[in-house]
């Protein structure tokens, strides 16, 4: 019973697969971010390096999809809680972060980009707190 | 939910990743399960049975018997 499973196979395959289509995501949304600025002036290409983006984020989340859909029931369950978790707290977080900022308590400028730092940490957090809870 | 999984694992001398390759799940996972800390759903409880070809009964039981 030493050698891996089909299973365990399709789960080493889908953490390959996942990380690939991530990881060119990223690539794609930095290279949409930054190389107006520094390497072309046209918004045609700044429009072809977003659609780009786009359809690698759409894989990205395919990908995602099928890993989910590979793990067993702990790793989902672990899974659905911490990412319920980074979703409510962004949420409640983000618009009472928002709105101290409208009614002018805060000067500091809230952005997208804190939004998704924010979801992250917290999802990140939450997975390994979740893992750790049922080791 | 109490189960006897850890017995009948060591009765056949099989490690958590030999049950979990069986079971088809990670061996965190069984070892959730032994110790209690995660109760299967039921295809994985029969599954499970199927393996040790037991009745479901012998091996889950509620924690109140």
């Amino acid at each position: 019973m030493n050698s891996k499973t089909s299973w365990q196979q399709q789960q080493c395959q889908s953490n390959r697969s996942l990380a690939l289509w991530t990881g060119l995501w990223v690539l794609s949304l930095a290279l949409a971010t930054f190389d107006p600025s520094y390497l072309w002036a046209s918004s045609a290409l700044s429009i072809v390096s977003v659609v780009i983006n786009i359809i690698l984020g759409v894989a990205m989340i395919i990908a995602n999809k099928r890993h989910l859909g590979n793990q067993d029931e702990l790793q989902r369950k672990v899974q659905l809680e911490a990412m319920s978790l980074a979703l409510g707290i962004s949420v409640v977080l983000g618009l009472a972060a928002t709105t101290l900022q409208q009614q002018g308590v805060i000067g500091f400028q809230f952005d997208i980009s804190h939004l998704m730092l924010l979801l992250g940490v917290t999802y990140i957090v939450a997975l390994l707190l979740g893992m750790r809870k049922y080791q | 939910m109490k189960n006897r999984l850890k017995v009948l694992r060591a009765e056949r001398n099989w490690t958590q990743n030999d049950l979990a390759q069986a079971l088809e799940v990670s061996r965190q996972t069984v070892n959730a399960i032994e110790t209690g800390k995660f109760d299967p759903s039921l295809p994985l409880a029969f599954k499970a049975a199927r393996l040790f070809q037991l009745p479901i009964e012998d091996i889950f039981s509620d924690q109140e018997d």
